[in-house]
């Protein structure tokens, strides 16, 4: 009887389309007053509204006892028992990747701090006491810098990716699927690496679960 | 117990007849009112007619009520606009005239009455389906037929006029 | 013992009534919220839970009414004040009142003494259904006015002004039904649907009277403010109307009355027109001649509907099996193992032990194997009371009472879902919409149905 109802027959019922043929406009439909045939362009039973009504009661009522029988229909996602499943390439909380041996691979070269848009990496080098030799797909690498501390700021940091595509050596990855959820502080969103020599003496993540 | 419920419900009519027009307030008076006739279909109750007390509440409380509320709610006037009352010499003066007529004609109504004809307290029982639907219905439609209908029609014809002059404005 | 019956009886009846009016609003609150979801291809409320046990979704009521009762009550500074806090109180009354004359079994009749079964048997009938029903639109009314609100005065307006416009069709279309029963007292229409026509058809009044069930149901649904009359409330467009100002346990009483008012009318519909207590074919006089076939039936048949709905339950934890990794994941396994095993124990003492005696001595003994002779182990004085309680000739009635009410309740829930079937499925009406069905549509058709069914009966005699 009202205009939603009538868009609601039109959606649902594609095949009630040649048994009540409504005409192309259904302008300002109220069922009330439009007393002329075909007025509003509402055929007769849906003028009288109850056979609708029925038809309306059913489609729900089949919905329901559908999902009641097959309750492995529900699209719904059972968050957070149930991650939400990631699209491969999704842009999370980062990684620094390391070498077989522990050592991290970020060489301090501050790429990644230029190229971040949002400016929210923070980075300070230091230098080796003994350069670090490394074999990487047959190229024999002198590394002699690693980052001493190596910091982003969560809540600055606007998940774009830049970083990962300027790192020339691999090393900050965004594929740990993780994002952070809530924290009571500033702090909690600080993303803190120290390294000594190149190994990891703290990592403190930032709030996730 | 039915002392007491008399006099329960005869306080509560009296008071809210007094607080009808007592408040300032045209909804609180509304209210106050109804409550008079929720006590008044107690009484009723209380001789006996349950047909007559449930009429009460269904048209007066139920219906008359509530369209009586829907006006004052639909005009909603603010507090400033209710126009003090004021209680002139001459005002009271033509109260106390139409009072003491009224309570004459009261009187004069009521008192020739032979209360003794009515059987006393506790005497003897009312028949049966005394107040009952179908007594109320035996009596409208055999008894009092034509002033029924005469009712009616002048109901109708109340209707009639009301719609008519209210349309008459409107064009 | 006659003492003691009739002091159960008289204040078992409002009791019983209070008792399953009341319990029967967390049931309706659950499946308003599941009923919706399902519906709508929602999970519905599944969280709250005590030590895991969650009953799909039946435990969040538990939450609700903690929540509701230690949520600060606020009455704001601009309402008037006594209004404001008689009008929720004025709502629960008056819907917890108009239950009081619904029978809700046949009359039991105990030695000579007989019990209506309702709270109280008033000879006016549904007129005081009407009439009290009628004085409902004052608590919305008082609401909306004493919230000082526009919201709240809008709701008032649009109740009244909906009232009083469906009142009239709604006594008009009962009219019809006093025509056919010639009396007006409940009690007594049920026990004219207890008749037959033609032979096979129950005499209920949607079968005598199909115009006037369907008008009475669509003024009801106007009665109680549910969609698709419910412009009161209208959210998306008043915000609550009425009781947007309310707070803590006075909303839960509105909130409540609604329920209450649903389970009122579903009561009344059931009373008029789908024959009350009666069981289809089934006179109260026969029922209690056969309750040693009927009580064993119905304990299958609840046997069953616990069976299905378990079974349904388990399928919905194991779809989600490897979803949930809490404590909640077993609950829904203990639960369909612990009431299956608990089904069918019932199944199987339904089954083996209960012989009800048909007017024989009898009475309880013969029921349980053995239990008479367990009986006489007890000494004497005690043994004495005990075979008088089993012994006693009420039982019958009583049992006959219970097969009544429990098909009552069943009508009364299914005309309660169709209340929250049909809020899911159709939209808000408009105002003027409101007001054309009212009047243009619902009245002169009251009105057919009553010339109609006058004529009929005249032309019979």
């Amino acid at each position: 009887m009202s205009e939603t109802h009538t868009e609601t027959v039109k959606e649902h019922a594609p095949a009630s389309a040649d048994s009540h043929p409504h005409g192309a406009a259904h302008g300002p439909a109220s069922p009330g007053t439009d007393a002329g045939p075909g007025a509003g362009g509402l055929s007769l039973p849906e003028r009288i509204y109850v056979v609708e009504v029925v038809r309306g009661l059913a489609i729900t009522l089949g919905h329901l006892f559908r999902n009641l029988l097959f309750p492995g229909r529900f699209r719904t996602i059972q968050w957070p028992e149930l991650p939400r499943p990631l699209p491969q390439r999704f842009r999370a909380k980062h990684r620094l990747n390391k070498w077989e041996d522990g050592h991290t691979k970020c060489t301090a070269c501050m790429c990644c701090a230029t190229a971040c848009p949002a400016g929210c990496i923070t980075i300070v080098a230091g230098e080796f006491s003994k350069p670090l030799v490394k074999v990487d797909a047959g190229v024999t690498k002198i590394i002699e810098k690693y980052p001493t501390l190596y910091d982003i700021d969560l809540l600055k940091c606007v998940y774009c990716g830049f970083c990962v595509e300027a790192c020339p050596c691999d090393a900050i990855k965004m594929d740990t699927g993780k994002f952070p959820r809530a924290g009571y502080s500033r702090e909690d969103f600080l993303w803190q690496n120290r390294f000594k020599d190149g190994l990891p003496t703290l990592e403190r993540n930032a709030a996730e679960a | 117990m039915e002392t007491f419920l008399f006099f329960l419900f005869a306080l509560m009519a009296v008071a809210g007849g007094v607080l009808t027009i007592s408040r300032r307030n045209p909804l609180a008076g509304a209210i106050s009112l109804v409550v008079t006739f929720l006590a008044v279909a107690g009484l009723y109750g209380l001789l006996q007619a349950p047909f007559v007390a449930v009429m009460q509440v269904l048209v007066y409380a139920g219906a008359i009520m509530v369209l009586v509320v829907f006006v004052i709610m639909l005009l909603n006037m603010p507090e400033e606009d209710l126009g003090q009352e004021r209680i002139s010499r001459g005002r009271l003066a033509v109260g106390l005239v139409v009072g003491v007529v009224l309570l004459t004609l009261f009187a004069v109504t009521w008192l020739p009455l032979d209360l003794s004809a009515l059987p006393a307290a506790g005497q003897a029982d009312p028949p049966r389906d005394f107040g009952s639907i179908r007594a109320v219905g035996a009596l409208l439609f055999r008894s009092y037929l034509y002033p029924f209908e005469i009712v009616s029609i002048l109901l109708l014809v109340a209707m009639i006029g009301a719609v008519l002059l209210a349309k008459r404005h409107l064009d | 013992m006659e003492v003691i019956s009739s002091l159960i009886l008289v204040i078992g009846r409002p009791a019983l009534m209070w008792f399953l009016l009341l319990n029967l609003i967390p049931l309706m609150i659950w499946l308003e919220r599941k009923g919706s979801a399902y519906i709508q291809d929602r999970i519905g409320p599944n969280r709250a839970h005590i030590g895991g046990l969650r009953l799909a979704g039946m435990v969040h009521n538990v939450a609700d009414v903690v929540k509701l009762f230690t949520k600060e009550d606020i009455v704001p500074s601009h309402v008037s004040r006594g209004y404001y806090i008689a009008a929720p109180f004025v709502a629960m009354t008056v819907a917890l009142m108009t239950y009081a004359v619904i029978p809700f079994a046949d009359a039991v009749v105990i030695g000579k003494k007989s019990f209506p079964m309702q709270a109280a048997n008033l000879s006016v009938g549904f007129l005081y259904i009407l009439a009290i029903a009628s004085l409902g639109v004052y608590a919305v009314v008082l609401s909306g006015w004493a919230s000082n609100n526009k919201y709240g005065l809008l709701g008032g307006l649009r109740s009244s002004a909906q009232l009083i416009s469906y009142e009239v069709s709604m006594g008009l279309s009962l009219i019809g039904l006093v025509m056919a029963f010639q009396t007006v007292e409940l009690n007594d229409i049920v026990r004219g649907q207890g008749e037959l026509l033609f032979g096979f058809l129950p005499k209920w009044g949607i079968v005598i009277q199909p115009l006037a069930f369907v008008l009475y149901l669509t003024c009801a649904f106007a009665e109680t403010n549910r969609n698709p009359f419910d412009l009161p409330e209208g959210e998306s467009e008043i915000v609550a109307g009425y009781h947007v100002e309310y707070s803590s346990m006075k909303f839960a009483l509105f909130f409540m009355a609604e329920y209450v008012n649903i389970l009122v009318q579903g009561a009344i519909v059931t009373t008029l027109f789908l024959g009350g207590w009666q069981v289809p074919w089934l006179p109260t006089a026969v029922l209690k001649r056969h309750l040693d076939v009927v009580l064993p039936l119905l304990a299958m048949g609840t046997t069953v509907i616990l069976c299905l709905s378990f079974v349904i339950l388990r399928r919905y934890d194991l779809a989600n099996r490897t979803r949930w990794q809490d404590a909640r994941r077993r609950e829904g396994l203990w639960l369909s193992r612990l009431s299956l095993a608990g089904a069918l124990a019932f199944l199987i003492l339904s089954t083996v032990f209960v012989k009800w005696p048909v007017d024989s001595k009898g009475g309880w003994p013969s029921l349980v194997v053995g239990m008479d002779r367990a009986l006489h182990l007890l000494p004497g004085g005690v043994r004495g009371a005990i075979e008088q309680l089993l012994y006693w000739k009420g039982w019958g009635g009583v049992f006959t009472a219970l097969v009544q009410f429990s098909a009552f309740v069943t009508k009364l829930l299914l005309v309660a879902w169709l209340f929250i079937w049909v809020r899911w499925t159709l939209p808000r009406f408009r105002y003027d919409q409101l007001m054309k069905l009212g009047w243009q549509v619902m009245l002169p058709l009251a009105l057919a149905n009553l010339v109609v069914t006058g004529v009929v009966y005249f032309v019979q005699g």
